[in-house]
């Protein structure tokens, strides 16, 4: 990021050929739609070029960069009005099938379908932080960073989102 | 069962996701080693995570970096701009059509009309007024 503010197009490049997937990941799991991810994506790289004068590097990287994408998730959940509205058929209902044997398949793909489902049904800040942690591997420090929120307030959130996901996922087993 | 207290749930998912200072970490490590309960709420929050990492991602169909680099035409600059044009567009028209729907409703005749076609003698408006007046007719 420095070398790009310093000039240097090609590092701009490298980093958005760097980053391009994790953010389009991290929008898809917060919205449900590749094609709302891929714009968002596309917009946070934007703001990403607008904002790159007023970047400070004492943060980490890829905080700022989540963060950033997290407005742009947060502005579009609330342009949708009812924050935790999802599609009904969502795009994970057409995820690619994995493995051979068409039974696990079949079973493996409910079992997703259950799981991005359960997911997409939390409260916004609580799935925030679970993408962030489960997906991306962000330590509490820097999903507070990202969020803007303490670090027991993170830990706090993920314990509500990890036992509400539990609680949800169960009784859809139960229910199917 | 160990006898040391449980860990509250937030503690347990901080000590599964590494998050502990070294002391609290080999508590709640002590304490799990003992207690079922403890460790079963672990287990199960191992598999959870293995049940999120196996949900699939879907690729991007095409990369970013060819609409984002500077010098190219920004979509979404694009976006505000023409929303900003069709306010523009909306305030003009609503602004030559005002005085004439007002002369409408107030006197509702032609003379009115025939002021206003004296007022607003342009292209645009003259051939509203025909489209009115023939409607009129």
């Amino acid at each position: 990021m420095l070398d790009y503010v310093a000039g240097d197009e090609n590092a701009l490049q490298t980093l958005v050929e760097r980053w391009e997937r994790p953010v389009f990941a991290f929008l898809f799991r917060m919205l449900g739609s590749s094609e709302e991810a891929e714009d968002l994506c596309q917009d946070t790289f934007m703001k990403l070029i607008e904002a790159a004068e007023r970047y400070a590097p004492e943060g980490k990287f890829r905080s700022w960069l989540f963060r950033i994408a997290g407005n742009q998730a947060r502005s579009r959940l609330r342009r949708r009005k009812i924050l935790r509205w999802l599609p009904l058929t969502a795009d994970y209902d057409n995820a690619p099938a994995p493995g051979p044997d068409a039974l696990d398949v079949l079973a493996g793909r409910e079992r997703q379908r259950i799981v991005q489902h359960a997911v997409a049904r939390l409260p916004e800040r609580q799935r925030q932080a679970l993408v962030l942690k489960q997906y991306h591997d962000l330590s509490y420090q820097e999903i507070a960073d990202v969020m803007g929120n303490t670090v027991s307030a993170v830990q706090m959130l993920l314990h509500r989102a990890m036992t509400a996901l539990r609680k949800d996922i169960a009784s859809r087993k139960d229910e199917s | 069962m160990s006898n040391t207290k449980h860990p509250v749930g937030h503690v347990l998912q901080a000590y599964h996701d590494g998050e502990l200072d070294a002391s609290a970490a080999a508590a709640v490590a002590d304490h799990c080693e003992h207690c079922a309960a403890c460790s079963a709420e672990l287990a199960e929050l191992e598999q959870l995570g293995q049940l999120l990492a196996s949900t699939p991602t879907p690729e991007l169909s095409r990369t970013v970096w060819h609409r984002v680099r500077p010098g190219r035409v920004r979509r979404s600059r694009l976006r505000p701009a023409l929303a900003f044009a069709a306010c523009a567009a909306g305030v003009i028209v609503g602004i030559l059509l005002g005085p004439i729907r007002f002369d409408a409703q107030v006197t509702g005749t032609e003379l009115a009309w025939s002021e206003t076609a004296t007022v607003w003698n342009n292209d645009a408006t003259s051939s509203l007024l025909t489209v009115y007046q023939s409607g009129q007719e």
